[in-house]
């Protein structure tokens, strides 16, 4: 129960702001970025809408993805399905574990993925 | 590649040519503050610790005064203490004078009171002023470098773009001789496997897994979960969402060179390359730190745009995230964030940087500077008694 009020809190967007010519330029974008190509998750360039088609950069090579909801710039989707207590895998390396299924195009975030460090809560 | 600076009694460089007022503890910080109102050239460098601690924690309350007071970007320091402190003026001062820079102290309970010791610290202040401004710039090797590389308001820009852009920085500094110091304990949990692969011996990768361990370990006995507090509010806004995330991101602003040692809160390096510093990554205790480990100059890559300064070290702000360039003009001193365009590699990126290290070390004042943003505030691990 806790961690929900505390993911509620923690995810709300201050400090992006998106002003109206930033918002203009990246709508004709609309890339993502996957670090490394053990990854599960890629890191949006831009904001989406649900059913936006991304142009996801893994490398050399290029792929699309449909999200399904709306993310902000900078906030990571599923590239393929991550199962509940899955990891999730960030610059090739485990970033943490999914506390629910997330689907392909789903925004992996502080509500669906917890540490597995630095944990005092479970100590 | 030539700088330019002030060559210190001890062969050091200062990049810049401060003389400071020292609080030696926290309540001779009216006394200093009276003193720089007489002579607001002076750099005053104030603060909350210095009495009425314990152990390790009044030991590197200590290391991180005399850091400062030795920073080479100090010409000459006079130190204020009450008298009645646990880290003195008189010690401060024997410790920043092995450095044979101009270092005198007041202890004002002493000297009579304050009514007494300001006319006697206005003294010693008119002659340092005059001795530093007579001294003049001189060329120097990037071997006279320490730089600094702290990172903050972090967000998934900084992982992708600003830390490895300085992550090229800080090789191209060691490769010419330099040091680079790099820290924030609580940003390697999850990355310390990565990092540990570079320490110079098993000593040095020991001693960084022991740090890492103790950092976790203190979340742990706090029964607190560490997310909400790193990763703060900001850095899950900007898109991090586990400590593992954001120290695997951290951790590239260091570069990829060979790790040589584990430094103390506010220790100096004692040979050249990358060290690693121990300590928060809450900004104000990371930059003093940073200073009191004798860099002349830090650079801080942000994601959301952090507007913090030093007061010793000239700091310069690098940005990955398009939006904080364009929202954040007064605060960002280079937008590297043509990387996530794809319009400019790591490379390019970090020569940006470099350029603009080489004119901030010759004299040129970067946004925090300007604004005169930064405190002094030396991390604190003990109970204050």
């Amino acid at each position: 129960m806790r961690s929900r009020c505390l993911s509620r809190s923690m995810a709300r967007p201050f400090s992006v702001q998106t002003n109206d010519i930033n918002k203009r330029e990246e709508s004709k974008m609309k890339k993502a970025i996957v670090i490394d190509l053990k990854d599960n998750v890629a890191t949006l360039l831009a904001d989406v809408d649900a059913n936006d088609v991304v142009h996801v950069m893994m490398g050399d090579k290029t792929n699309e993805t449909k999200v399904q909801e709306s993310i902000q710039f900078g906030h990571k989707f599923a590239m393929k399905t991550i199962n509940k207590g899955q990891n999730v895998v960030k610059y090739g390396e485990v970033i943490g574990q999914a506390t629910q299924d997330i689907g392909e195009g789903q925004h992996v975030h502080v509500h669906n993925v917890e540490s597995l460090r630095g944990r005092g809560d479970l100590a | 590649m030539k700088l330019s600076g002030y060559v210190r009694p001890d062969g050091s460089v200062g990049f810049r040519n401060h003389v400071a007022i020292l609080s030696s503890v926290g309540c001779a910080n009216d006394v200093s503050q009276k003193l720089a109102h007489m002579y607001p050239n002076a750099l005053l460098l104030t603060h909350r610790q210095g009495c009425a601690q314990l152990g390790d924690d009044k030991e590197q309350s200590a290391r991180a005064l005399m850091g400062i007071g030795k920073n080479p970007n100090i010409a000459a320091v006079l130190v204020i203490g009450m008298g009645c402190e646990s880290i003195t003026a008189e010690y401060l001062t024997e410790e920043i004078s092995k450095t044979k820079k101009p270092v005198e102290y007041l202890m004002v309970l002493e000297e009579g009171g304050l009514m007494a010791a300001l006319p006697k610290g206005a003294r010693f202040l008119e002659q340092m002023i005059s001795g530093a401004s007579q001294m003049t710039r001189v060329s120097c090797g990037l071997d006279a470098l320490t730089l600094g590389v702290k990172c903050g308001l972090t967000d998934t820009t900084s992982g992708i773009a600003s830390n490895p852009a300085i992550g090229v920085v800080a090789d191209m500094i060691i490769e010419s001789g330099g040091t680079v110091v790099f820290g924030e304990t609580p940003e390697v949990i999850g990355a310390e496997h990565i990092l540990a692969k570079r320490a110079a011996t098993p000593g040095v990768e020991q001693d960084l897994y022991r740090v890492v361990k103790e950092c976790e370990e203190r979340v742990k006995a706090s029964g607190m979960d560490i997310r909400g507090a790193n990763p703060a509010p900001g850095n899950i806004a900007g898109g991090i969402t586990t400590i593992e995330e954001k120290s695997l991101g951290a951790i590239k602003k260091g570069g990829g060179k060979t790790l040589q040692g584990v430094l103390g809160y506010g220790e100096i390096p004692k040979g050249k390359g990358l060290y690693f510093m121990d300590g928060p990554g809450r900004t104000p205790e990371a930059l003093t730190g940073l200073s009191g480990a004798g860099a002349q100059i830090i650079i801080f890559p942000t994601g959301g745009g952090s507007p913090a300064g030093s007061l010793i070290s000239p700091v310069i702000k690098v940005t990955g995230n398009p939006r904080t360039a364009q929202r954040l003009k007064d605060h960002i001193d280079i937008d590297v964030s043509r990387i996530i365009k794809g319009e400019s590699t790591l490379e390019e990126a970090g020569e940006s940087v470099f350029q603009e290290l080489l004119n901030v070390a010759s004299g040129k004042a970067t946004k925090s500077e300007r604004l005169s943003y930064g405190m002094i505030s030396i991390w604190n691990i003990g109970p204050h008694m």
